[in-house]
């Protein structure tokens, strides 16, 4: 379904008449099959989010191509209703002058919904799914909290029944117990719509815990994929680490 | 709570915004309100007082003050609005593309703006009115062609810093067009920081306007202008101190009531800050 193939991607940086270009991601290919959950997993700076922007189209790479169902997803049709994301920052993922009705109805009047009441019945029922009732139609997003800002990303981030799904550090910045509420909602949204998802993160547990898949991102490059069940029979040095630094902090838990 | 709801509820806003209404209507309709004609000329009543004929008395010309006045609300104000938005729309037009797109086209717009932003706006006026003439229109053209640069970089700076919020990422992501991205996530955003520039930018320009006709390089005679009645007004200060009074207070009080405006008009369109008078009655509510 989305097809990677020799993506590489670099920064300017420095002035007008620089030519200083900083590498940011190198020849990276993977493949995703419809229904599956890839996970990305790698330190800060690794390139992840850089990857994850490419894949959404924000962003354009140098070299190679990315397709989702065999268009490439820098033409905006390609994603319209079929890609969707949601981000990690919560507190500016919603516009703060739309309440939570304008912000999960805006992709739905683009893709021609124009009825109100329809309009309306629609977002209800999309916060019923999230787990939040149809009060919350009128907040403005500074009266929510994290876990409630990021049930609305996800609310709006559906609402046009999207195959494929980009979480950038979707749950980082929430505290633990609201995390495991966001996973589960994943988890059963996936099942309900079929849906795949690119989990992007560092939280390792988290991954286990949705993802069939895993890559690890390390400088720019893909160097190990796994999927979760093997997790042990990794042979990266690196990504040994990566588990590894997890490790001793189960044991504290058992 | 919309906009206009939280203004409406600024009482000093709804002065000042009564108030510029008022002045702009009584501009436009101004042969309806002046009670004299602002150039007739008639010399028997030179430095007369206020009259039931002519309210605010007479000048060195025995012209109505009242009149003048008012007519020189055309000039001083309405003009000086229109030449403002022609300024703020190419500083907006510009502005949003140069902070949204960035990079090259980014770059050459803002080395254009450090080109203008380094003139001195006094001397490109002078400059202007050296080699098209003395006039207002020269003035109102100098004023765009200092400010725009101005606007721009202003605007822009909002812009970019808008345009890496996450909204505007994920209205990108989830395929919607520029031209919504624009017109629903980031031009409302910038509305504040524009009321803020135009507002204060009003006041500046009022009082330039006035301050060059006052230098007799505006407005030329027998046409009436705030700033060129007071420099009539100057001539006789000492003899007649009170001929400068309602020009002075006009401009002062209009530049104020703009700066006034503009202030609440940020906040209001702030959805987080809530006026202090629903904080009360919250409070009072809860207690």
């Amino acid at each position: 379904m989305l097809t990677v193939r020799h993506v590489n991607k670099t920064y300017h940086n420095g002035g007008f008449f620089s030519n200083n270009r900083q590498p940011v991601l190198f020849d990276v290919s993977f493949e995703m099959k419809s229904g599956e959950c890839l996970g990305i997993i790698g330190e800060s700076g690794s390139g992840k989010s850089t990857l994850g922007r490419l894949i959404v189209g924000i962003e354009k790479p140098d070299r190679g191509e990315i397709l989702f169902q065999g268009q490439n997803v820098w033409s905006r049709e390609a994603r319209l209703g079929h890609i969707s994301a949601v981000f990690q920052d919560y507190s500016s993922s919603i516009n703060p002058y739309f309440t939570v009705l304008d912000a999960i109805s805006e992709m739905l009047k683009i893709m021609g919904q124009c009825d109100k009441k329809e309009l309306t019945h629609m977002v209800v029922n999309l916060l019923k799914q999230v787990g939040l009732n149809a009060e919350y139609c009128n907040k403005l997003p500074h009266e929510l909290s994290g876990g409630e800002a990021q049930r609305v990303c996800i609310a709006r981030a559906i609402s046009t029944g999207p195959q494929f799904l980009v979480l950038d550090e979707a749950i980082s910045s929430l505290d633990a117990s609201v995390q495991t509420q966001i996973l589960n909602l994943l988890k059963e949204l996936k099942e309900r719509y079929q849906m795949s998802y690119l989990f992007i993160t560092h939280d390792i547990q988290a991954v286990t815990y949705l993802c069939d898949r895993v890559l690890f991102f390390h400088n720019g490059q893909v160097i190990e994929q796994s999927s979760v069940s093997k997790l042990s029979q990794i042979k990266n040095e690196y990504s040994k680490k990566l588990i590894s630094s997890v490790i001793p902090f189960e044991n504290i838990k058992k | 709570m919309s906009a206009w709801k939280k203004l409406k509820q600024d009482r000093l806003a709804m002065c000042c915004l009564v108030f510029l209404s008022s002045v702009v209507l009584v501009g436009i309709f101004a042969p309806f309100f002046a009670p004299n004609n602002p150039v007739a000329v008639d010399t028997s009543l030179r430095f007369a007082g206020p009259s039931f004929q002519y309210p605010l008395g007479n000048d060195q010309l025995g012209r109505c003050v009242l009149s003048r006045l008012i007519y020189a609300i055309r000039p001083s104000v309405l003009l000086v609005l229109f030449a403002l938005s022609i300024t703020v729309m190419i500083g907006t037009v510009l502005g949003l593309i140069s902070g949204y797109y960035k990079g090259r086209v980014d770059n050459v717009i803002m080395r254009l703006c450090d080109v203008m932003l380094s003139f001195p706006s006094e001397v490109i006026t002078l400059a202007i009115i050296g080699i098209f003439g003395v006039g207002l229109q020269n003035i109102l053209l100098a004023c765009i062609l200092t400010k725009w640069a101005w606007f721009t970089r202003v605007i822009r700076t909002a812009v970019m810093q808008f345009s890496e919020q996450n909204y505007v990422q994920f209205a990108k992501a989830a395929g919607c067009s520029t031209f919504h991205v624009l017109t629903h996530h980031i031009l409302p955003m910038t509305l504040s920081e524009i009321a803020v520039i135009f507002s204060s930018s009003v006041c500046s320009l009022i009082l330039q306007i006035s301050g060059f006709s006052f230098l007799g390089l505006g407005m030329q005679a027998p046409t009436p202008e705030w700033g060129m009645m007071l420099n009539e007004a100057k001539d006789v200060m000492l003899s007649y101190p009170t001929l400068m009074l309602p020009p002075g207070i006009a401009v002062m009080l209009v530049s104020a009531s703009f700066g006034f405006l503009g202030d609440s008009l940020r906040d209001a369109m702030d959805p987080k800050h809530e006026p202090a008078v629903t904080k009360r009655k919250k409070i009072r509510s809860t207690v």
